[in-house]
C-alpha cells in the first residue's frame, strides 16, 4: 500500500526535524515494514515551468518549430515537435540533465543541449508520458496553462510531485483494519511522534441530512454476510472529470482518476480505509432491495466486464426482479455502473463480513481494494462517517447535488465496549526491561486507549482496534512494547538449563551415517517427497500404501513417497549424463498408508550405486563397511528371500539383526526399472530403516587378546558350480577344523577351460592355536579336512587329481 | 725437525681446505695423514731423535695430526652441505601439479548445516525435536491458533491429503511449518521446555528461483518461568555470531504471525556492509532473517501449559534461505534436484 506524506500531513503533524527516510525507520521499527521511501521530485529534476514567448517555423525540417521559451531565470530556444503549441502557453520543460522517456517508450535518457537540424535546443518541452505523467494524446504536449503559474517554477511543485511516497508492506498489516488508509498511519505517526492528530468534521454535512425523503428499502436474508450497512440517495449529479486535485491524489499514490463519484469513493477509502460504492440509482429499480447469498445459476456482468457465473458463497445485492446488481464487498455489477448519464446515486458504506468477503474474492480471483480492506475485519463503526465524508466530498464538488432522503441505517453487530485487564508486570516481564505504569499508561493513551484502575489497568479498546486485532491482555503487551522500541530490548543470555536436553540418538545415529558415507566417497542429496503415479508404477511399488494429495502442483507429483528408490534413480539417470560413475546417498522420510489417520513415517537411507564394473560389490563393500562402524550390534546379511519388486530377485540381499528384524535390503534394480528410468546402467541400490538401525541395543566392543603363537597358512583352490554361494564355501572351510582362524577369499575365475557353469574360488586359510605354535602335521590335517568336506559339498581341489 | 712439521701443517691445512669433492678430500687425507703418508714419514723418523726432542716433536706430530683430522671433518661437512644444495638445485618437482585426492564423498548443504545449527543450540542447552511431515490441521493450525478463517488453510497455499478426515484432528495437510513441532513437544515433555526442531516443510506455491514447494526450517522454542524477549535477542545474536563465526547484531521490528504475541521480525546486521548499507542488504544495513515472539497463551494452552505460571518466545526460520545467503546460491532448485554438479562443489 502507497502512502503519501503530504496526504499524511492533512490528518498530522509532523516534527518538523523528521526526515522522511527517519519517519520511514519510524513506521518499520514500531508499526509495519516500510517497503521503500521514494522521493517524488527525483524524477523532476531539472525540470521547470515554461512560458512560450516566441513561435515559428523550423527553416530546416516542417514537423518542427522553433520555441523561445521563458524558463524564469531566462529565456531560452527550444525545438519542439508537438502541433499544439501556442504563444503564452505553459509548458512542461526538460532541461539539460533532466531524465526522459523518449516519445514515451524505453528507459530514461539524460537530455544534453543539442542542435536539431541545425538550431540550438535548450531541453525539451514534454509530452505527459515522456515524463511519467500518464499516455498523452498523439505525444501532444503537456499543456499546463490552467495551473496558471510563473514560468520558472520547478515542475515537481506545479504537478503537486514534490511529495515521498511509503510503500507499506501489505503483509505486514493484514491484522492491523486501522492502518488501511492515510488517516490510520496519520493516527499511528501521532502515537510514534508526538505529532498532533487533526480531526475529520463532519458534522456540519450531518446536520445537513433530512430526517425524510427518499430511500431504499432493504431486507436482509442472510445476516451473517454484513455487520453494518449505511446508504443515501443523492440525486442532481452531474458526473464529470474530477477537479485537479483530487485527480492528482488519487494519482499520487497510483490510483486512477474515473470520474467525480468514482474518484470521491476511492478517495475516501484511502483517507479513513472505508470502502464505498455508488450506484446509478435510476438503474435499481423500484428501490427494494434484497442482501443475499447468490444462487448457482446467477450470473453478473461486473464493472471490469468480465461475466461472473456466481456461487452460493457470493454475497450479492439484488433488486425487485431479483437481479443481481454487485457482489457485495468485491466488486460492482456494470449493470448499475456510475456513467456519464448518471443524474441519481445511491452510496453505499457497509461492512461486510470478513471472510464472506475472502472467499469470495478469492473465489473469483478478483482483489479489489475494497475486498482486500474487508476481509481485514473493518471497524464497521466507521462505515457511517465514511459516508457522511463522502457526502460532503460530493456537495464540494457537485454544489447543486441535493441528498434526497435520511440515511439507510442497518447494524449487525456486538456494539459493547471492549475492556481488557492489563497486569503492568507483566509487560515488564515479557520486555526483560521495568517499564514504570506510567510509561504503560502514556503508551496506551498515545494510542487512544483508554486507562482506568491500577494493578490490573482496565483498558478500554477503540472501536477501530476491537476488531480482531486488541482482544486479549498479551497484544496490549504488545502495543505498550513496539511503541516503547524493541530496540530497547537488551540481548540477554537465559542460564543454562538444570535438567539436561532430551537427548535425541536417531539424529545423531543420522549425521553419524552421512559421515561415514561421506567418507566412502559418496554424495548426498536431497529429493521431493512426492513423485507421479507413472514413477510408481515404474518402480514397480505397490499403489496402495500410497498417500495421495488432493491439490498438487504436477501431475510429477501426486503421490507421496513410500520408498527413496524412485527419486533416487531419476538422479541416477540423470547425473548419468555427465558422470560415468556415480555413489550417492539420500536419508529422509518414507510415508506409509497404514489404515489409521496419520500414516507411519520413517527415516529411511538409500544408497544408489551405479556406473561402475560391479556395482553390487561396491554397494555390498559399502553397506559392509557402513553396517561395521554405524551399528552397535552385528547385523547379518543374508540372501533375500523375499525383496521389494523393484529388486532384482536373483540378485538382492536382505540385512537383519540378531532379533531377525529385518532392517534394509539391497541388490541390482530390476531390469524392467532399469529399463522404465532409461538407465543405461545397471544400478545397484539399498535401503536401510534408519529409526530401525537407531533403535538396535549398543553395547562396547570387547578386547581380544593379541596372539601369542604365530599363525599358519595355506591355498586352496576350489571348483564348483557356478551357483553355489561362495558363503556356503567359507562355512565348510570353516567347520572344517577347530583351528581355522580366518578363510579369505582372494580370487574368482570363471573360464570355459574350468568346464561349463563351473568356477574357481581361491581362498588363504589361516590356522592359530593360543595354546603353542602349530606344525606341518597340523596343516595336512587340517587341509585334508578341509578338501573332504569340500568334496561332499561337490566341489573339487584345482590341482588335485 | 719442528720446522719442517709447521710446514707440513701449513701446506696440509691450504690442501685441504681447498678440496672441491669428498674424492679429492680423501685423497688428500691419505696423502698427509695415511700409512704412507708425510706426516706417517715424519713421524717414522722420530725415534732417531735425541731422548730430550722426542717428546716436543711426539707432542707437535700429535697435535699438527689431531688438528688436520679435524680440519678434514670440517671440510667434509662442508662439500656435503655443498653437495646436498647441489643436488636440491638440480632437482624439480612440479608442485602445481594437482594433488591425488582421496576419494571422499560430499554431504549435501541442508543437512550439513542442519548440523551446525544443532550443534550450536546443543551449546546452548537447546534439544533437537522432530514431528511428522504429515500433519493434521489441528496441530499445523488451530493448535497455533490460526483459525480456520486465516488464508494459509486455503487450498492455495497448502497441500491437502486425498481421502483424510477426523473428528478431531480435521483434514490432513503436509506441514506448512516446523510449527506443529512446538505442540507435539509441550504436549509430551511439558514445561520447562528448550527446543530446536528443524525439518522441511511443505507450500503448495509455484516454483520458481526463490520459492520451491519444499524447503527446510528450523524451529526454536524456549518456554520456562521468566523468559523475555531478552532473553530472545541473546540467543539469537549469540546463534549467529557462532554460526558466521563473526560478530553479529539483530533486531526486532513488529511482526504478525497468530501463535505469537507480540510477534515479531528479527533481522541480523548485514555481514558484508557490518551494517553500513550495501546493495546486498537493500542498503538498510539489515538482513531479513525470521519470524518470531511470545508464544499466544492460546498456544501455551494447546501444549497443555500454564500459562499463567510460564512464558516464552518460538521462532522459526528458513534454513534453506540460510544456506542460500551463507554458500550465495542464485536458484533454490539446485537444492532438491539431485544435481551432483551442484552438490559435489560443497
Amino acid at each position: 500500500m502507497k502512502l503519501s506524506l503530504k496526504w499524511l500531513k492533512e490528518y498530522v503533524e509532523i516534527p518538523e526535524h523528521l526526515t522522511a527516510e527517519q519517519l520511514g525507520n519510524l513506521i518499520t521499527l514500531h508499526t509495519a515494514e516500510v517497503d521503500s521511501v521514494d522521493n517524488t521530485s527525483e524524477a523532476f529534476a531539472d525540470m521547470v515551468v515554461g512560458k512560450i514567448t516566441e513561435l515559428k517555423p523550423h527553416p530546416n525540417a516542417d514537423k518542427l518549430r522553433i520555441t523561445t521559451t521563458d524558463i524564469g531565470s531566462k529565456k531560452v530556444q527550444i525545438v519542439c515537435g508537438g502541433s499544439n503549441l501556442y504563444m503564452n502557453q505553459l509548458v512542461a520543460i526538460a532541461l539539460p540533465g533532466s531524465k526522459v522517456k523518449w516519445h514515451g517508450e524505453g528507459d530514461l535518457i539524460t537530455l544534453e543541449a543539442t542542435t536539431i537540424r541545425g538550431e540550438e535546443s535548450f531541453g525539451m518541452i514534454c509530452a505527459s508520458d515522456e515524463i511519467g505523467m500518464g499516455p498523452s494524446k498523439d505525444h501532444e504536449i503537456m499543456d499546463l496553462t490552467y495551473l496558471e503559474l510563473a514560468a520558472g517554477t520547478p515542475l515537481d511543485k506545479a504537478l503537486n510531485k514534490d511529495d515521498i511516497l511509503f510503500d507499506i508492506d501489505n503483509k505486514a498489516i493484514t491484522h492491523r483494519p486501522d492502518l488501511w488508509s492515510h488517516y490510520g498511519f496519520a493516527r499511528e505517526i501521532s502515537a510514534l511522534t508526538g505529532g498532533k492528530l487533526k480531526t475529520i468534521d463532519v458534522s456540519e454535512i450531518e446536520s445537513k441530512i433530512p430526517s425524510k425523503g427518499e430511500q431504499i428499502k432493504l431486507k436482509v436474508s442472510n445476516p451473517e454476510i454484513l455487520k453494518k450497512w449505511s446508504s443515501i440517495i443523492v440525486n442532481n449529479i452531474q458526473i464529470q472529470e474530477s477537479p485537479v486535485w483530487l485527480k492528482e491524489k488519487l494519482e499520487s499514490i497510483g490510483a486512477r482518476s474515473v470520474n467525480n463519484i468514482v474518484d470521491i469513493t476511492n478517495l475516501v477509502m484511502f483517507e479513513l480505509g472505508q470502502p464505498l460504492h455508488a450506484y446509478d440509482k435510476n438503474l435499481l429499480g423500484d428501490l427494494n432491495l434484497e442482501i443475499r447469498f447468490a444462487k448457482k445459476s446467477e450470473k453478473l456482468e461486473t464493472l471490469d466486464h468480465k461475466e461472473r457465473e456466481l456461487t452460493e458463497i457470493d454475497p450479492i445485492l439484488v433488486n425487485s426482479d431479483q437481479k443481481p446488481v454487485i457482489i457485495l464487498g468485491v466488486m460492482g455489477g456494470a449493470n448499475s455502473e456510475v456513467s456519464e448519464g448518471t443524474t441519481s446515486i445511491l452510496l453505499e458504506s457497509a461492512c461486510f463480513d470478513a471472510v464472506t468477503i475472502r472467499k469470495s474474492s478469492t473465489y473469483h480471483g478478483l482483489r479489489s481494494d475494497a475486498s482486500q480492506r474487508f476481509e481485514k475485519s473493518l471497524d464497521p463503526n466507521q462505515a457511517v462517517k465514511g459516508l457522511l465524508r463522502a457526502l460532503q466530498l460530493i456537495l464540494e464538488i457537485c454544489p447543486e447535488a441535493t441528498i434526497a432522503g435520511p440515511i439507510t441505517e442497518m447494524d449487525f453487530f456486538d456494539k459493547k465496549d471492549l475492556k481488557i485487564e492489563l497486569d503492568p508486570n507483566k509487560v515488564s516481564k515479557y520486555l526483560g526491561i521495568d517499564l514504570p505504569e506510567s510509561q504503560i499508561q502514556e503508551i496506551l493513551e498515545s494510542l487512544e486507549f483508554k486507562v482506568e484502575g491500577k494493578n490490573p489497568f482496565v483498558v478500554s479498546i477503540p472501536t477501530f482496534r476491537a476488531n480482531k486485532d486488541i482482544l486479549t491482555e498479551v497484544d496490549l503487551i504488545e502495543e505498550v512494547v513496539r511503541i516503547y522500541g524493541y530496540e530497547k530490548i537488551e540481548e540477554l543470555l537465559p542460564s543454562l538449563p538444570t535438567k539436561s536436553p532430551i537427548q535425541n540418538l536417531a539424529r545423531k545415529r543420522e549425521h553419524q551415517a552421512r559421515n561415514v558415507l561421506k567418507s566412502y566417497g559418496l554424495s548426498e542429496v536431497l529429493n521431493y517427497s512426492f513423485y507421479s503415479e507413472k514413477n510408481l508404477k515404474d518402480s514397480l511399488l505397490d499403489e496402495k500404501n500410497h498417500l495421495q494429495l488432493k491439490n498438487y502442483l504436477s501431475e510429477e507429483q501426486t503421490h507421496l513417497r513410500t520408498s527413496l528408490v524412485t527419486n533416487i534413480l531419476k538422479n541416477c539417470a540423470e547425473n548419468l549424463k555427465q558422470f560415468s560413475e556415480i555413489k550417492i546417498f539420500e536419508i529422509g522420510r518414507t510415508y506409509i498408508e497404514n489404515g489409521q489417520f496419520f500414516p507411519t513415517e520413517e527415516d529411511k537411507l538409500a544408497i544408489a550405486v551405479t556406473g561402475n564394473k560391479n556395482n553390487f560389490a561396491v554397494l555390498k563393500g559399502i553397506l559392509e563397511g557402513f553396517m561395521q562402524e554405524f551399528s552397535q550390534e552385528p547385523l547379518e546379511i543374508i540372501v533375500a528371500l523375499e525383496t521389494p519388486n523393484y529388486l532384482h530377485p536373483r540378485k538382492s540381499i536382505q540385512i537383519t539383526n540378531s532379533e531377525n528384524i529385518e532392517i534394509g535390503f539391497a541388490g541390482v534394480i530390476h531390469p524392467l526399472v532399469q529399463e522404465n528410468f532409461k538407465l543405461d546402467s545397471e544400478v545397484a541400490y539399498a535401503e536401510i530403516n534408519l529409526a530401525r538401525l537407531t533403535h538396535q541395543k549398543t553395547y562396547a566392543k570387547q578386547f581380544s587378546p593379541i596372539a601369542k603363537f604365530p599363525g599358519i597358512e595355506f591355498d586352496l583352490s576350489i571348483l564348483v558350480s557356478k551357483n553355489v554361494y561362495a558363503e556356503t564355501l567359507v562355512k565348510t572351510l570353516n567347520e572344517s577344523s577347530d583351528l581355522i582362524h580366518t578363510v579369505q577369499l582372494f580370487d574368482i575365475y570363471e573360464d570355459a577351460s574350468l568346464g561349463q557353469d563351473q568356477k574357481a574360488l581361491a581362498f588363504k586359510i589361516e590356522l592359530r592355536s593360543d595354546e603353542r605354535t602349530l606344525t606341518e602335521n597340523d596343516l595336512a590335517q587340517a587341509r585334508d579336512n578341509c578338501i573332504a568336506n569340500i568334496n561332499k559339498i561337490g566341489g573339487t581341489i584345482r590341482g588335485q587329481v | 725437525m719442528q720446522h719442517q712439521l709447521q710446514e707440513l701443517r701449513t701446506e696440509a691445512l691450504q690442501k685441504i681446505q681447498n678440496c672441491k669433492s669428498q674424492a679429492e678430500l680423501l685423497e688428500t687425507e691419505k696423502a698427509y695423514l695415511g700409512k704412507t703418508g708425510s706426516l706417517q714419514e715424519i713421524l717414522k723418523s722420530v725415534k732417531d731423535l735425541s731422548a730430550d726432542k722426542k717428546p716436543v716433536i711426539g707432542k707437535l706430530s700429535n697435535e699438527v695430526k689431531k688438528e688436520l683430522e679435524a680440519e678434514i671433518e670440517l671440510q667434509k661437512q662442508t662439500l656435503k652441505k655443498l653437495e646436498i644444495e647441489a643436488k636440491l638445485n638440480s632437482e624439480f618437482l612440479d608442485v602445481t601439479l594437482p594433488g591425488q585426492k582421496p576419494e571422499i564423498g560430499h554431504l549435501h548443504l541442508i543437512p550439513q548445516t542442519q548440523k551446525e545449527v544443532e550443534e550450536i543450540f546443543a551449546e546452548l542447552g537447546f534439544a533437537v525435536m522432530d514431528g511428522p511431515e504429515v500433519e493434521s490441521e489441528y496441530y499445523n493450525f488451530e493448535a497455533l491458533n490460526i483459525p480456520d478463517t486465516h488464508p494459509a488453510r486455503d487450498m492455495q497455499d497448502t497441500f491437502f491429503l486425498d481421502n483424510k478426515l477426523d473428528d478431531e484432528h480435521g483434514r490432513m495437510v503436509l506441514r506448512t511449518h516446523t510449527s506443529p513441532v512446538q505442540i507435539r513437544s509441550m504436549l509430551t515433555h511439558g514445561a520447562p521446555l528448550r527446543i530446536i526442531a528443524p525439518g522441511r516443510v511443505f507450500r503448495y506455491e509455484a516454483t520458481d528461483a526463490s520459492h520451491d514447494a519444499i524447503f527446510h526450517q528450523v524451529e526454536g522454542l524456549l518456554i520456562d518461568e521468566n523468559i523475555s524477549l531478552a532473553h530472545l535477542k541473546g540467543v539469537m545474536a549469540e546463534f549467529l555470531t557462532r554460526l558466521f563465526g563473526q560478530k553479529v547484531k539483530v533486531r526486532f521490528r513488529p511482526g504478525y504471525f497468530p501463535f505469537v504475541e507480540p510477534g515479531l521480525e528479527l533481522d541480523f546486521s548485514c555481514l558484508l556492509c557490518n551494517g553500513g548499507g550495501c546493495r546486498v542488504c537493500k542498503q538498510s544495513g539489515w538482513v531479513e532473517f525470521m519470524g518470531a515472539g511470545m508464544v499466544h497463551p492460546n498456544v501455551l494452552k494447546a501444549g497443555g501449559i500454564d500459562s499463567e505460571k510460564y512464558q516464552g518466545w518460538a521462532f522459526g526460520f528458513g534454513l534453506t534461505r540460510l544456506v542460500m545467503m551463507k554458500h550465495k546460491i542464485t536458484d533454490i532448485r539446485y537444492l532438491m534436484n539431485g544435481d551432483l554438479r551442484f552438490i559435489n562443489q560443497f
